[in-house]
């Protein structure tokens, strides 16, 4: 199944049952923009801003951001090194990932025997789990990610594709090798997922911090 | 402040105490907001209490889990939690629906 978050969630609980909410557009970030929220960063988030702070999209968004900034500093700084403007349309492309993967999604269950506590993870925490265990893993920068399957339906089997950009120099079978795992532990830690598979695509070579 | 209003400002700082709780996100912001706007220190308002259902009381929590415990563990608790307040305050346990849901795993 093909994951499209402007789509309805594919959640059992019907959109007329209580305690149903549809949070799912594509991108929303509650009233902000990317923009904002880079400028919120560059200001090290002071004056605290409580509509952005209390907004689940905006905290998605700012930590996929910063850990972004982290990882590129040198190309979002260094106008001079030719390759400028391919960086900056790369990070363009990054961030438009990281909007459209903040919106809700899906509901993850995490089950209870207790049939009157309903318990989930929402599509974009476990998304935003999977990037921050490939971007902090070293030498990679997470690109897309997809949970491909039924998520909604315990036990179900589902495959997890993801695209990342990779240092130059590094083995790319070593590194997807140490990538799933790390993506593994991550979800079996925080979710009761049954992955099946983890697909990692290289779609990019990065030299020190930048695109080569 | 309604009944309903006490009970979710209760529940809230419960919910905020839970081992593994990092944040409660507002579950209807814009009624958080409005009531932001009519004073200067308004009741947090975060875990909603919802009673249009006859027959069920919905009470739903938003939350930031941390990393450093596994987030079904963190949101088990979050859900007993609110589960056994709402027995203490008299509801009977077939009319309570709680709903819980992790909208950010944060990293260590």
């Amino acid at each position: 199944m093909t994951d499209d978050p402007g789509l309805p969630p594919d959640s059992p609980r019907p959109p007329d049952s209580p305690g149903y909410r549809d949070d799912t557009r594509r991108g929303d970030l509650d009233g902000h923009t990317m923009e904002e929220l880079g400028d919120y960063l560059d200001r090290d988030r002071t004056p605290r801003d409580e509509s952005i702070e209390s907004s689940p999209a905006c905290q998605l968004a700012l930590a996929g951001m910063a850990r972004l900034r982290e990882i590129s500093w040198t190309a979002l700084t260094e106008e001079a090194a030719g390759q400028s403007g391919r960086d900056e349309r790369w990070i363009g492309r990054l961030l438009d990932t990281i909007k459209d993967e903040i919106a809700s999604g899906r509901e993850i269950p995490v089950t209870h025997p207790d049939a009157a506590i309903r318990l989930t993870l929402s599509e974009a925490a476990v998304r935003g789990l999977v990037r921050r265990a490939g971007d902090t893993l070293g030498g990679v920068v997470m690109g897309r990610c997809t949970l491909d399957g039924d998520v909604v339906t315990p036990g179900a089997p589902v495959r997890v594709d993801v695209t990342a950009s990779l240092s130059y120099g590094l083995s790319a079978v070593d590194t997807a090798t140490r990538l799933r795992e790390r993506i593994a532990g991550a979800l079996a830690r925080h979710t009761e997922l049954v992955v099946t598979s983890i697909d990692i695509e290289f779609d990019d070579v990065l030299d020190d911090g930048r695109r080569s | 402040m309604s009944d309903d209003g006490n009970l979710a400002a209760r529940l809230t700082d419960a919910v905020r105490a839970v081992d593994g709780v990092s944040r409660v996100f507002p579950v209807q912001p814009v009624r958080q907001a409005a009531a932001a706007a009519l004073t200067a220190r308004p009741p947090e308002l975060l875990v909603d209490v919802d009673r249009s259902d006859d027959d069920v009381t919905v009470v739903t929590a938003h939350v930031s889990v941390t990393d450093a415990r596994a987030a079904p563990e963190t949101l088990r608790s979050v859900g007993e939690l609110l589960r056994a307040a709402l027995d203490a305050d008299g509801l009977p346990p077939d009319a309570v629906q709680v709903v819980v849901q992790a909208k950010v795993v944060e990293g260590p």
